[in-house]
């Protein structure tokens, strides 16, 4: 019996030794939603004709330079990873405002992928001038049956092109976006936010957006939980858990007492102390919002998740148009 | 009638060219090597929460959050309170595990009604800054109706902004300062050129700007970089053609800049440059420094979003060693 305790707690330690060591330590992300960049994303939309008064996004794009810049649009709805697409024509200095009640009526989830593009080609160039951001609001039991309205804001994702795209990388027909840190910006691959204990705050949510496949097939994935996630609470108490980001282009997980389902449950878990924990989660590749709705502490919005290492290389494939008349003439 | 014409028109020069000074400075980076500045994204040594509100009745207060996101390295931090008078309350010695959070209610620790919180990564023992870049930082914001002085509540939460070191400080043994090298060599550069996006105060009543400033002594409390240092421009999104008004004195302050859309003294101006399409840019030049820009419930939207940043700048900042 004492030998069976004994292995036990070996079998133990060596697990914990195991979650550990496989943890990776942050990196200096270049990657960030303050800064211009040559792609923007917004990581989630939503909308209802019914009532668009109060479940909607409003999104804003701006160009911060002195030359014109044309924008390909890509609206990628969660459900089955469709994209649709326009064009915008942003003269210098000029903001463009996209509500999502107007350009993708009643989706649950999306999002939506800015590219700057050459004017005659349709291909993307390493223009970085572009600037976004969002408003979101949605109504009590919308994000999820148990959680308050949501109301916030973020600011766009933007991927600073270093260098133009490889010549053979756009053929006309499609691009090749290589977020490699060569190209553009990387992506987020291990992802980190701090959490509250669903008890005390109901609703949390986790988006999280795929930004490695093929848009122009559907194909588009990253957005799922890679690996064991692992979530710490006050005192430093180690949980694992998986399966709990899952889906293909989009992937969300609300925070709910069984999910994601950890030993002692979650509320148990992080009751020590003020109810309060840190996640870390690996998905494949892409980046992710917090949401945590309103509630009766008053502690509410939206957040981007934190990165702590970046995605080495994916690739997204983009449709590519020629945007003739978009622009008007100069 | 012709002398007046003629005036006008040497005014709209005149009004093109103060624009365009303005403008020459609030140009997005280019090159295959951008320079990194802060984001509240990612891990840092040095974490700024550029606005942390608390009052007694603790109707308006800030839930601050500091992770230890490392699995391997404990971390020490100092706490840097700025109120906005710049005399500066310290928290001296937190101490954090791998893998440690904590987090405090401002109305728990901070008497005081607003300001800002700078965190650093110090050596506990020689008390020196250094580079252990494993902070990350998170707040949420709840303000009553009223208190930005127009528009509603305020609930919304932001990531504070973390600057990377990328070497340890030089710090002398002796001294009770040291300096924080804010020059993309010790830590990230600052912020200093800005634009916001702004939809028109009249339809979005209390739209607030607030920044926090990274120049200077926080030890002596001269604490500049949250001013406006030359004209800002609010630029109508140009849905109906482009239509622009440079405006003087956006931020004023010094450690510590709000300012109120509703409440600037050129608010007509603001008003009507954004009449257009409703919604524009608002583009302004600080000595460097983190901000947040807060659009309270009231209008259709409602939200705290961080500035973007379209310029960086070398700056230092002393902080007492503890």
């Amino acid at each position: 019996m004492k030998n069976l305790l004994k292995l036990i707690i070996m079998l133990c330690a060596m697990m914990a030794s195991v979650a550990v060591s496989a943890q990776p330590e942050p990196v200096n992300i270049p990657l960030s939603d303050q800064r211009a960049g040559a792609i923007l994303v917004f990581p989630y939309y939503s909308s209802s004709m019914i009532n668009p008064a109060t479940h909607d996004t409003r999104m804003t794009i701006s160009n911060v330079s002195d030359t014109q810049q044309i924008v390909h649009l890509l609206m990628i709805d969660s459900q089955l990873c469709e994209e649709q697409d326009i064009f915008i024509c942003l003269n210098k200095r000029q903001s463009c405002e996209l509500l999502a009640s107007d350009i993708d009526p009643d989706v649950k989830d999306g999002y939506l992928i800015a590219v700057a593009v050459d004017a005659t080609t349709g291909c993307p160039v390493n223009k970085n001038v572009l600037i976004g951001g969002a408003f979101l609001k949605m109504p009590a039991n919308t994000l999820h049956s148990s959680a308050g309205a949501v109301s916030g804001a973020y600011t766009a994702e933007a991927f600073y092109a270093k260098q133009p795209i490889a010549a053979a990388d756009c053929d006309g027909i499609t691009a090749v976006i290589r977020f490699d840190g060569t190209y553009y910006d990387q992506v987020g691959k291990y992802l980190a936010t701090d959490i509250q204990a669903p008890s005390v705050i109901p609703g949390q949510t986790i988006v999280t957006v795929g930004l490695d496949g093929d848009i122009s097939l559907g194909d588009i994935h990253g957005a799922s939980q890679s690996a064991t996630g692992l979530v710490y609470n006050s005192i430093e108490r180690l949980a694992s858990f998986s399966r709990f980001l899952i889906g293909n282009c989009m992937a969300k997980g609300v925070i709910t007492d069984t999910s994601p389902k950890v030993v002692y449950r979650l509320n148990k878990f992080l009751s020590g102390g003020q109810n309060f924990g840190t996640m870390k989660i690996p998905i494949g590749a892409g980046v992710g919002l917090f949401i945590v709705p309103e509630n009766t502490k008053g502690w509410s919005g939206i957040r981007p998740m934190h990165k702590l290492t970046p995605h080495p290389g994916a690739t997204l494939v983009v449709p590519v148009f020629a945007p003739t008349g978009v622009c008007p003439v100069p | 009638m012709h002398a007046i014409k003629k005036i006008a028109c040497v005014l709209c020069v005149l009004w093109a060219g103060l624009s365009s000074v303005a403008l020459a400075q609030v140009v997005p980076p280019t090159g295959s090597t951008p320079t990194l500045g802060p984001s509240d994204q990612k891990a840092g040594s040095v974490l700024v929460f550029p606005l942390v509100v608390a009052n007694a009745a603790k109707t308006a207060d800030t839930r601050i959050t500091i992770s230890n996101i490392s699995s391997k390295k404990s971390a020490t931090i100092n706490l840097y309170f700025i109120p906005d008078n710049c005399m500066e309350l310290n928290i001296p010695g937190m101490f954090l595990t791998p893998n440690q959070s904590i987090t405090f209610a401002a109305s728990d620790l901070y008497p005081v009604d607003r300001g800002y919180l700078i965190v650093v990564a110090f050596d506990p023992t020689t008390n020196c800054p250094i580079q252990n870049n494993v902070l990350m930082g998170s707040a949420y914001v709840k303000l009553p109706s009223g208190y930005l002085g127009a528009g509603g509540r305020v609930n919304d939460g932001y990531n504070a902004a973390a600057f990377w070191a990328y070497q340890n400080p030089v710090c002398p043994i002796a001294g009770t300062t040291a300096l924080l090298n804010f020059d993309g060599v010790t830590y990230d550069k600052v912020p200093s050129s800005f634009v916001a996006q702004i939809q028109q105060p009249a339809l979005s009543p209390g739209q607030t700007i607030i920044t926090a400033g990274l120049n200077g002594s926080v030890e002596t409390g001269v604490i500049i970089g949250a001013a406006t240092t030359t004209t800002s421009i609010v630029r109508d999104a140009g849905k109906f053609g482009p239509r622009s008004r440079s405006i003087s004195s956006l931020l004023l302050g010094n450690c510590f800049g709000r300012n109120t859309i509703d409440l600037h003294p050129n608010i007509f101006q603001i008003n009507d440059a954004l009449s257009g399409s409703g919604y524009g840019t608002l583009e302004f030049i600080t000595m460097g420094g983190v901000g947040l820009l807060i659009t309270p419930s009231g209008g259709k939207w409602a939200g705290i979003q961080p500035l973007h940043t379209v310029g960086l700048k070398d700056v230092t900042l002393e902080i007492p060693r503890v």
